[in-house]
């Protein structure tokens, strides 16, 4: 076997240790390894070297922080549900109103009135978390970066 | 053992939970700093949260959370660097600060393993850490990494050589 050769197949171990040869490489590799012990060697080692690097420890997650983080994760999804039906809800009513107090005025009655009091409520608990989430904004020092 | 192939990956809390130690580390090993890696992956997860849904293939979710958490190490660390805290070069080529935990209580083979990797150059030493250690496939690096799948190997033919120069004599 040529020095070449050897050269050519042990730039493919590394690769061919990760199976990101293709198929007739991969082949090429094998046969060359069943009939070299020099190259077979070389194999073995990246593969131990492989299972070392693997096995290294690096420091844990900060566990308390780590529980936060998933909690609060857990929790966004069904919050940001909800904003979406209390929006809906309330855009969908507001038309409603709108529409029905142009097209036949008369003296509201007394279940309209509670329902417009709870309705304009909701309207102005919504307006104060949407004032501070404009006032957070600047403060969020990640916000401009995209994926 | 790729990261695509543990299970629960298809539910948000279980990709959380099968890569939220590696997330770490890796945010770790960018920024040399656990106070900062920790804010880094919180802002991550929150993100892909956010976007979960469109996330149809599982088997992205990795490559995708290690672009976030990279794009927000190199971003962080050039603030770093505009206010004169670190070079941006160091902060990606690391001096590794956080290396194997408990230095002490492993093996002399692992320091001197850990020795080897260190002294890589970042841009080897990165693609190892990133196959070996975090289990990313060619492709996956390559996307994160915002490199070629041909770089991607040949880097890591160059750095597995080395280290298993420096390693000789603990391989038998
Ligand atoms: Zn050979």
């Amino acid at each position: 076997m040529t020095a070449e050769r050897h050269e050519e197949i042990r730039r493919m171990l590394s690769a061919c240790l990760d199976g990101e040869l293709t198929q007739g490489e991969e082949q090429r590799v094998r046969v060359h390894l069943e009939g070299c012990a020099e190259c077979r060697q070389a194999y073995e080692e990246l593969a131990r070297l492989q299972q070392m690097t693997r096995s290294l420890h690096f420091a844990s997650p900060p566990e308390d922080r780590m529980k936060e983080l998933e909690k609060s994760l857990m929790v966004q999804a069904p919050r940001r549900l909800g904003w979406l039906f209390v929006l809906g809800g309330l855009a969908a009513w507001l038309i409603y109103a709108a529409v029905t107090y142009v097209r036949h005025w008369r003296p509201p009655s007394a279940e309209e009135l509670i329902a417009s009091a709870v309705g304009i409520g909701f309207v102005m608990l919504l307006a104060s978390v949407i004032a501070e989430r404009v006032r957070q904004l600047p403060h969020d020092r990640y916000r401009r970066i995209e994926k | 053992m790729s990261l695509n192939d543990e299970a629960e990956a298809d539910s948000f809390a279980g990709f959380f939970r099968s890569t939220n130690r590696r997330a770490y580390a890796f945010a770790l090993h960018l920024t040399g700093n656990g106070e900062d890696a920790m804010d880094i992956v919180q802002e991550a997860y929150l993100r892909m949260h956010e976007r979960w849904t469109g996330c149809a293939e599982p088997g992205k979710a990795a490559a995708w959370l290690y672009t976030i958490i990279r794009n927000l190490a190199v971003d962080h660390l050039r603030r770093r660097a505009r206010r004169g805290e670190t070079e941006l070069e160091e902060g990606i080529a690391g001096p590794l600060v956080a290396g194997p935990e408990e230095a002490a209580a492993q093996s002399e083979v692992s320091r001197r393993l850990w020795e080897a990797i260190r002294s890589l150059p970042p841009g080897q030493r990165e693609i190892l850490l990133l196959r070996d250690w975090h289990g990313l496939n060619y492709a996956e690096i390559a996307e994160v990494l915002g490199l070629s799948m041909g770089t991607v190997s040949s880097r890591l033919h160059h750095a597995r050589e080395k280290v298993r120069e420096a390693m000789e004599g603990f391989l038998r």
